[in-house]
């Protein structure tokens, strides 16, 4: 009779936890805004197009960071919300952690984005860096439905990287525009191919780079 | 030989011009210096070259004062231009200049701002030595050297709030100097390295300007308005000025600085309600592009509890002033 009781106790405590554990993960989605492929974010003018919702350091260590891995969580990190796409099995998320004096080429401060797929159940099956924009980076990604069935998400990325001043009057800069095609697999798994690679001259405004030439 | 009567002086009237008799006194003089009866231009000078003027109407130019000081200081430059008294008081000489004669901002009433247009810069105080200004004023002529941040036709009264008027670029864009990949932490080298440009130095001296709430900027200290006050004066006097900004929680320095940026100008205008909104532009060495170092919307706001708050735009950073680094 006493083993029964505890197994049915053992029962409702791990299904409350479950329960718990995935209102939480909820909880975590809802302050991403949900959108529909296609789906474009351009990050040449601006440095993020999310709002500035900074996510606490409670969803940080449980949602974004490794377990038992070193973790950018100081004051010299803020990670905000960004963008979900609902998967079938998967929930895709874009977040942005922006490292306030990280140093580049032309100046401080860098953001990365990172691509993370969870199960509905808030389980993380995989996370890479998918782009960079800072004063020496700039990005333009594509998310669309895959190609075919393997292939859940497909991510066209254009990521420049500009390492040399031509003219700095007119603030015409070089460096190289590099071609990334991520796909998510139906295991959840990302994959990555660079698919080529150019070299670019640009003109660097005020809040605006435009690119003047792309060559091989 | 024809009798001159009356009647003829009534008919040569009606075909000769009659001028007055207050237009008489201005070609043989005798005027005393009041409205209706000036001195004549060369009565005078006369009495400059006597050294007895004492102020008074002359025909054709309003009152002229009898002595006014000007010091200023030409903005943009290292050099101080200075005149001291002009001995012949005669800012009322052309009416087209300092906003013309009459025109009660000249006079400093009430508040002692004159203003004018033009491409030159000039910040410093005018004082009028028979208490038409109460408020040593400047003077500092429209445009802007960065394409207009600042509103045009500036002029500066004292650092009182309710006085304050815009102050264009007192650093020139190209005397920016941005960051450097080698010394990524050389934030506060590059601001003395743009001060120096304009042959300005920062002291040792340090203003607080906010409580330290756990690593980020808190609310207002008393001493707040003497860095405001410093800022202010810097500026009026054609100096650029340093300041210290919090944009993250930090451990070292102060526990609170996390960055330096260079005061430039200020610009004043008023809000739908009607409140005046003081704003002051900065050059930022966080980048090594001088249009984004140096952009008209870098700019920090003078908020009612007296913090200076605001964005660097290029990257949505939240820049608080924690301390005002005076100039020696």
């Amino acid at each position: 009779m006493n083993r029964y009781l505890l197994i049915a106790l053992f029962s409702f405590f791990s299904f409350t936890l479950i329960a718990q554990e995935k209102n939480n993960f909820q909880n975590y989605l809802n302050h991403y805004k949900e959108v529909q492929l296609p789906y474009e974010i351009c990050l040449d003018s601006v440095w993020s197009i999310f709002p500035h919702n900074s996510i606490s350091s409670e969803y940080i260590h449980k949602y974004i960071c490794e377990p038992d891995k070193a973790c950018d969580d100081s004051g010299d990190y803020n990670y905000t919300y960004g963008v979900r796409i609902k998967l079938e099995q998967f929930i895709v998320l874009i977040t942005s952690k922006f490292c306030y004096d990280c140093p580049t080429e032309y100046g401080l401060g860098k953001v990365e984005y990172l691509l993370s797929v969870y199960t509905p159940e808030g389980q993380k099956k995989s996370q890479v860096i998918i782009l960079q924009r800072s004063f020496q980076h700039f990005c333009y990604v594509t998310f669309e439905n895959g190609p075919n069935s393997h292939s859940l998400l497909s991510i066209l990325i254009k990521q420049g990287t500009l390492n040399e001043s031509l003219d700095k009057e007119y603030n015409i800069l070089q460096g190289i525009l590099d071609y990334y095609a991520y796909t998510i697999d139906q295991k959840g798994c990302i994959r990555k191919e660079k698919t080529k690679s150019r070299n670019i001259r640009v003109k660097w405004g005020a809040r605006q780079i435009t690119i003047l030439k792309e060559w091989e | 030989m024809r009798q001159l009567t009356r009647k003829n002086l009534d008919e040569l009237a009606k075909e000769m011009p009659v001028i007055s008799e207050i237009q008489q006194k201005t070609f043989i003089g005798g005027g005393n210096g009041t409205s209706t009866s000036p001195y004549t231009a060369a009565e005078y000078t006369a009495l400059c070259a006597s050294g007895t003027w004492d102020g008074g109407y002359v025909d054709g130019w309003g009152y002229v004062l009898q002595e006014v000081v000007v010091t200023g200081s030409y903005s943009g430059s290292e050099n101080n231009y200075s005149s001291g008294s002009n001995g012949s008081g005669n800012f009322g000489f052309d009416p087209n200049q300092w906003g013309g004669r009459g025109d009660p901002s000249f006079w400093g009433i009430p508040s002692g701002n004159v203003s004018d247009s033009g491409s030159s810069d000039y910040s410093g105080w005018y004082s009028y030595p028979s208490g038409y200004n109460d408020g040593g004023g400047s003077a500092n002529s429209g445009g802007s050297s960065n394409g207009g941040s600042s509103s045009g036709g500036n002029s500066n009264g004292n650092n009182g709030p309710g006085n304050l008027t815009g102050i264009s670029d007192v650093l020139s864009s190209s005397a920016f100097s941005g960051y450097r990949s080698s010394d990524s932490t050389g934030c506060q080298t590059r601001c003395k390295e743009m001060l120096a440009q304009v042959g300005v130095e920062m002291s040792d001296n340090r203003i607080k300007m906010v409580s330290n709430d756990g690593g980020r900027a808190g609310n207002a200290l008393s001493g707040a308005q003497q860095g405001i006050d410093t800022i202010n004066s810097a500026l009026q006097n054609g100096k650029p000025i340093i300041v210290g900004v919090d944009y993250k929680i930090e451990k070292y320095n102060d526990g609170l600085e996390d960055h330096f940026i260079v005061i430039v100008g200020r610009t004043v205008s008023s809000d739908s309600s009607g409140n005046q909104v003081v704003e002051y532009h900065y050059f930022d060495p966080r980048t090594s592009s001088p249009n984004a170092g140096t952009s008209n919307d870098n700019i920090l706001t003078l908020t009612t509890d007296g913090k200076l708050i605001g964005t660097f735009p290029e990257t949505d950073l939240n820049y608080t002033v924690t301390s005002v680094r005076p100039n020696k």
